[in-house]
């Protein structure tokens, strides 16, 4: 069995923050290769709307790095660490979507701004980077299932969320992720 | 930024919509073709706490985006029917 643990967003892009939607709600090439492949799906939650709601602005990584939201990550995931260690124990290749460029979903990218405060009378004014690392949900994800001392699992990510991200290309390199071997 | 090209349709789906069983029909190939997003509720098997907390997050989100406009529908089984059914 393969199991892929697809980004909440990935599957609902409503739960996007304003102007950042990739499309309306699911993405249907991502959709297709997960299929296509035979993957059992498992949507992962977004935290994000959860937690600061439908009309949040986009926020960098050090905003959501607090513990508040860190124990919110952490509730959320502590149901998807047990489907996911089920999983793994019966034999299951899995992967985990992200989304790279994203403060709570990053895998290989997340957006830093230690000073962003949010300008949001100044819509287009955002003064973030994105940085190597990874999302505060992924890492709570993370550290639950080493706390269950399972895993590795395989990790990618679509780049949705970083500026210019080519759609094709991105598609291209979880596909190779997708086909590549466990870990 | 790449305008807003959110939908605002959502359906909640039971965990057999998102993985069809062999033979079952494809009821989220539609839903995704026509742009709605989904919500899905955990898959069976769960200890009842993790799968009480999975539902109740699932919901909390669908709960947000309708108390904003959004159309949330449901296409659920008879589990988690029962299981959102009022007491």
């Amino acid at each position: 069995m393969r199991c892929a643990y697809v980004a909440h967003c990935l599957l609902n892009a409503n739960a996007k923050v304003d102007e950042w939607a990739p499309c309306a709600g699911v993405h249907l090439p991502l959709l297709a290769q997960l299929r296509d492949r035979g993957f059992v799906l498992r949507q992962l939650p977004c935290p994000e709307l959860a937690f600061a709601g439908f009309n949040r602005f986009w926020q960098v990584r050090e905003q959501y790095d607090t513990p508040a939201y860190r124990r919110h990550c952490a509730t959320l995931a502590a149901p998807v660490a047990a489907q996911l260690e089920r999983d793994l124990r019966a034999g299951a290749d899995v992967v985990l979507i992200g989304v790279d460029g994203s403060p709570s979903m990053g895998v290989r990218m997340t957006v830093s701004g230690p000073d962003w405060g949010g300008r949001p009378d100044r819509p287009g004014d955002f003064d973030g980077d994105i940085v190597p690392g990874r999302g505060i949900f992924v890492e709570e994800l993370l550290a639950a299932l080493a706390a269950r001392e399972v895993g590795p699992i395989r990790l990618t990510a679509m780049a949705t969320d970083l500026p210019g991200a080519d759609e094709a290309a991105e598609l291209a390199a979880v596909e190779r992720d997708l086909d590549g071997a466990r870990p | 930024m790449k305008g807003d090209r959110r939908s605002r349709r959502v359906a909640l789906v039971s965990d057999s919509v998102l993985n069809p069983p062999p033979g079952a029909p494809d009821r989220l190939g539609p839903l995704a073709d026509a742009g709605w997003g989904i919500i899905a509720l955990p898959p069976p098997g769960l200890p009842d706490a993790h799968a009480r907390a999975w539902r109740t997050a699932a919901l909390d989100q669908a709960h947000e985006l309708a108390r904003h406009g959004l159309l949330v529908i449901r296409v659920l089984d008879g589990d988690d029917e029962a299981w959102l059914a009022p007491a």
